[in-house]
């Protein structure tokens, strides 16, 4: 199954070395010029998660329609709602429903790996930190066991997993930080119905020593908190709080951000998403720029994006509301979510249209749209490689 | 009407003869005629029946709902002492069939029976050889106790040796496809009644327990006169009988089944009871695939067990069934998945049906109960219950040439999270039938049936079917050629309109799902007599559905649209071979039954084509059958393509891979001798191995299927006397 999805990528591989081949040509010609090399580039690709009915990983070059599909398992096998990117290495991991599973691919070789989590340990997100001597080290966050996995293994060798128990009441994400790991403890009952019992909470383990430091983090709720480290500052997101058991939906409280100085170990801004919506998934763009997808209430559940200033989390307002105005050239608005810019601050999102058939769109930092392409089907997530 | 005579006696006299009822327009064997041969009067517990008479001159057959013919017994018969392997066929036009219907459907075959005819039993082949179908349509039926020599001993055993079907099952549950259909296209009907859950729109059936059961018919293409809105892809159609059964079945990984039906008569009223027991524990071996590395795991939380008892009376006026089923299984999850390893469902179906007659029309009527309950003891907080109800009631009768039908019904679900969902709907339909009196050439049909139903609307479906005989009555080789072109509507269900709503992008209401057309035609060919014959049976088909209604994933959450233009473009065929085996080597028979289909379905949606999930390709299966004196053998293969999985665009990493499965069974008869304490009692013991090649093999993806397995069962049937 990979091997065919491999065999599909390397000949589209090839086109890709082409690219870059004539991207690198270009740039030596204009480093020629005497043009800094510090100028925004046009990222190398973009990579959208297809999270259901044919999951996988879709690559986009920055021009073109053609795309390759890495094929990651069968839905039974792969359920993610979203994945990180980092070093050119893809984690994304399955939940109790699918298997307890860590998938690790290597962007450049398109290989997949799939480690066997702990069983009921239900993982919710993974991340790559700093291994030792080679060897490559992956945090997951295991919801329902109140732990977090520490995967470590080199090349194709034998996995080892080790444990850090007693991580909160249902630890969501992650990150590594001075000598540290910073634990997002999303505080619900994620063993039984993800109902959230209170707020969010940020857990430091020190690598040595047994003193754990806990910050609180109020007003942020969501049973599906996330953790984006930028520097020494921690932007913890969480989607907030409602009750899909019975409908219609009932929203308890928004989502949210907040903004934590981790060498000081204080919260030092928070933010409330508009009244009325749900959802917080927080990208930072290679602009600099902080960009949330979330839904504008639970009736329509139409997909806005926000754009915020990192330093202070204030909102960059468009015209007519709090979120982004996207139009097409005809000036027709357009919705859609996972939404991160590039570093030329062109918006890049996913739209998915009937039959849960997905495009890529990319807007103009104005927010016109200049490229819609077909990124096969069940998009769920999208991340930009710099 | 059709009658079929046959007079070779060459057994010692007796003054017997053996009448066989059955349904004109589905052929579908019929329990329950009343039979007059004056001077006595009796009510039939099967459809077939040895009579003792002394040079009848006719037979009058009746029975509730079909109006009743007056047989006259050719002097070939009547004239001279007879025996069982005479056969009279009998086929009833029902109250509310064209009248028409009886012209073109008579006709005289040649028609010698072994003594399972006696029994009720009736084969593949002498289902297909009457052209006493609606024209047009390709069926073919099995009887119970045809499926039990064959091996089966349970309703999903018996539905996979059925022609042109496709089943699923991951739980115990058993889902099934007709020509390509999605599962919730195809209508199962008990007695006629719908058995399809309004809240899913799906019918398991594999709680039915055989004793209760006398035959399995599948009628393939859109049914929108008889059985309504959603059967698009086809119909299966399950009759009860009053039998007098006694059956013990164990197998592998911890199968036992116990089940018995008797029947009784008092006054002119037969009663009969049926009921059974099962237990399995599915605990087998299986690869698991599914994780991290391939290992060998055994099976877990898939048990299963079930108890059902039906009710049924027959009497002039007035026919009741009731039947009640209880079942629980454990809801294993996918190979790899441990979370829900402690998971139930419990299922529990309750069924009323009632027809009577007046003045010459039939009043149906029925309701049934369905509830279904997850219970996740690691989480009780997910413990769910949802309840359907559906009440229908029917008028059914014939003017003249054209035939009517009105009714109305109501679907209710209700469900954990406050979900009430109520919908009332009506129709009415037309139909007639005409037939070339002269020599019987021509056979055709006409009908259109109007559907109202609460929040779809208005809903106009119509159907046509034609036959032609090719070649004239009487020759040995007959030729026809069939055409049919139907129409089919399925309202969303209760499940499709409560996720549709709340979870949708833009809230849009669901319409039905229309198949605007569905066509076949081809040809048929038999020849040969009772013991020595064959059959070729070929057609093309084709079906569009508009606004097909596929879940797919959202924004948010799974749920049902009306997506694109869904169509199907196939051949199927079959073909069929009876033979005498040489003398020298036994008195027996030898029977060959293959059919194959090829089926491109896809939806055509947003710029992808995305192949019908579960439908591959290429499907066939074949069965090879010795009947010798008092035993049987069956091969049985089974044989599919690859299958897609998603809702997705064709893609082999997502495609089951093709599967070849062999089953064997052989089963020894055991008549009892008259000097026995139950003369009229036969014994039947089966032995059959399923899945014979060890195959390793999935019929939903991630839910592993047993490798090779075994079962053996014990049979103990009354023959009426």
């Amino acid at each position: 199954m990979i091997s065919q999805a491999r065999r599909r990528f390397t000949t589209s591989r090839h086109v890709v070395s082409s690219t870059a081949a004539a991207l690198f040509t270009a740039l030596a010609a204009c480093s020629s010029d005497g043009i800094s090399n510090s100028m925004p580039q046009p990222p190398r690709g973009i990579i959208v998660l297809d999270g259901f009915i044919q999951p996988g990983l879709t690559f986009l070059g920055d021009t073109g329609s053609a795309s390759t599909k890495l094929t990651l398992g069968p839905s039974t096998e792969f359920d993610a709602g979203g994945f990180s990117l980092l070093r050119d290495t893809v984690l994304a991991v399955s939940s109790r429903n699918a298997g307890d599973l860590l998938y690790v691919t290597d962007v450049r070789s398109s290989t997949t790996r799939r480690i066997q989590l702990p069983a009921r340990s239900n993982p919710s997100r993974a991340r790559l930190l700093t291994g030792a001597n080679g060897q490559t080290l992956i945090g997951v966050a295991l919801r329902d066991s109140s732990s977090i996995a520490l995967v470590s293994f080199a090349g194709a060798g034998p996995v080892s997993i080790s444990r850090i128990s007693n991580t909160g009441t249902c630890p969501t994400d992650l990150a590594q930080f001075d000598n540290a790991i910073w634990i997002v403890d999303a505080n619900a009952n994620c063993r039984v119905n993800y109902a959230v019992q209170g707020d969010v909470r940020l857990i430091r383990v020190p690598n040595t020593g047994t003193t754990r430091d806990t910050i609180l983090l109020p007003g942020l709720r969501g049973s599906g908190a996330s953790v984006l480290v930028n520097g020494s500052e921690a932007f913890i997101s969480a989607g907030g709080d409602a009750n899909f058991a019975s409908f219609p939906y009932t929203l308890s409280a928004s989502g949210g951000i907040t903004k934590v100085d981790l060498r000081a170990r204080r919260v030092l801004v928070s933010k409330s998403m508009p009244a009325n919506s749900y959802g917080a998934d927080v990208k930072l763009g290679l602009d600099g720029l902080l960009y949330v997808s979330l839904y504008q209430d639970l009736t329509s559940f139409t997909n806005r994006i926000l754009k915020m200033r990192p330093a202070d989390l204030s909102v960059l307002p468009s015209a007519s509301a709090e979120w982004v105005t996207l139009t097409t050239p005809t000036g027709a608005a357009v919705t859609c979510g996972s939404g991160q810019a590039d570093a030329l601050g062109r918006l890049h999102c996913i739209q998915n249209g009937t039959g849960s058939v997905t495009s890529l769109l990319v807007f103009s930092p104005s927010g016109t749209e200049v490229r819609r392409v077909a990124a096969n089907q069940g998009g769920v997530d999208l991340a930009i490689r710099p | 009407m059709l009658l079929g005579v046959t007079a070779q006696a060459t057994q010692p006299p007796l003054p017997s003869f053996t009448l066989c009822v059955t349904d004109a327009q589905t052929r579908a064997p019929l329990v329950g005629a009343e039979v007059t041969v004056p001077p006595a009067t009796r009510r039939l517990a099967a459809s077939c029946a040895l009579l003792h008479a002394a040079a009848p001159d006719s037979v009058r057959v009746t029975r509730l709902g079909y109006l009743p013919r007056v047989v006259h017994v050719p002097p070939t018969i009547s004239s001279r002492a007879t025996n069982a392997s005479d056969t009279i066929w009998v086929a009833l036009l029902a109250t509310y069939a064209p009248r028409a219907e009886r012209l073109a459907a008579v006709q005289v075959v040649a028609a010698r029976f072994t003594e399972d005819s006696v029994t009720g039993r009736m084969s593949l082949a002498s289902g297909t050889r009457s052209d006493l179908q609606t024209a047009g349509r390709t069926t073919a039926t099995l009887s119970t106790s045809n499926a039990r020599t064959a091996g089966a001993s349970t309703m999903s055993g018996m539905l996979a040796l059925m022609p042109f079907t496709s089943l699923r099952t991951a739980r115990g549950e058993t889902a099934l496809s007709l020509r390509g259909a999605r599962r919730e296209q195809v209508a199962i009907t008990l007695n006629g009644l719908p058995l399809n859950d309004p809240a899913t729109g799906i019918a398991d059936v594999s709680d039915l327990p055989l004793a209760g059961l006398h035959s399995v018919t599948v009628a393939l293409g859109a049914d929108p006169i008889a059985s309504g809105a959603g059967a698009a892809g086809g119909v299966v159609a399950l009759t009860t009988s009053a039998q007098r059964v006694a059956s013990l079945s164990t197998g592998a990984f911890g199968q036992s089944r116990m089940e018995g039906a008797w029947h009784l008569r008092a006054g002119n009223t037969l009663w009969h009871v049926s009921g059974a027991r099962s237990r399995a524990l599915n605990n087998f071996d299986f690869l698991n695939s599914a994780g991290a590395v391939p290992q060998r795991e055994k099976r877990i939380n898939n048990d299963e067990q079930r108890t059902t008892a039906s009710l049924g009376m027959m009497a002039r006026r007035l026919e009741l069934l009731l039947l009640a089923s209880h079942g629980e299984r454990g809801m294993v999850g996918p190979a790899n998945v441990r979370s829900s390893d402690a998971d139930r469902a419990i299922t529990s179906r309750q069924l009323l049906r009632a027809q009577t007659t007046v003045a010459g029309t039939s009043l149906l009527s029925g309701v049934r109960r369905l509830q279904l309950r997850y219970v996740d003891p690691m989480r009780p907080a997910l413990d769910t219950r949802a309840t359907a109800w559906a009440a229908d009631a029917e008028w059914r009768g014939a003017y003249h040439d054209v035939a009517w039908r009105v009714g109305g019904g109501t679907d209710q679900l209700e469900a954990t999270g406050s979900i009430v969902q109520r919908r009332r709907r009506a129709f009415s339909s037309v139909q007639r039938a005409w037939g070339e009196q002269t020599h019987g050439r021509w056979s055709t049909h006409m009908g259109a049936r109007a559907d109202v139903v609460e929040g779809s609307g208005l809903l106009p479906t119509a159907t046509m079917g034609a036959e032609r005989r090719l070649t004239p009555v009487g020759r040995p080789i007959e030729l026809q050629a069939f055409g049919r072109a139907a129409q089919a509507v399925r309202v969303p269900t209760l499940y499709d309109l409560y996720f549709s709503s709340p979870q949708r992008l833009s809230v849009k209401a669901l319409a039905p799902e229309r198949v605007t057309l569905d066509v076949s035609s081809g040809l048929r060919l038999t020849a040969g007599a009772a013991h020595q014959r064959v059959s070729l049976e070929g057609a093309v088909v084709a079906r569009n559905t508009r606004d097909a209604i596929v879940w797919f994933p959202g924004n948010f959450g799974w749920s049902p649209a009306n997506v694109g233009i869904e169509r199907l473009r196939g051949i199927e065929s079959r073909a069929e071979l009876m033979l005498p085996l040489p003398l020298h080597i036994a008195p027996g028979s030898v029977q060959l039954m293959a059919w194959a289909t090829a089926y491109d379905a896809a939806l055509t949606t947003g710029g992808l084509r995305i192949p019908t999930p579960y439908v591959s390709r290429l499907t066939g299966g074949a069965q090879l059958q010795l009947h010798r004196h008092r035993q049987s053998a069956t091969l049985m293969w089974r044989g599919n393509g690859a299958r897609p999985f998603t809702a997705g665009p064709r893609n082999p990493d997502f495609e089951l891979p093709p599967v070849s499965l062999l089953d064997l069974s052989i089963a020894q008869r055991i008549q009892a001798r008259p000097h026995w304490p139950w003369p009229h009692t036969s014994a039947l013991v089966a032995l059959s191995l399923e899945n014979v090649t060890n195959v390793a093999w999935q019929s939903v993806r991630g839910f592993p299927s047993p490798g090779r397995a075994w079962a053996i069962s014990f049979t103990l049937q009354q023959t009426p006397p």
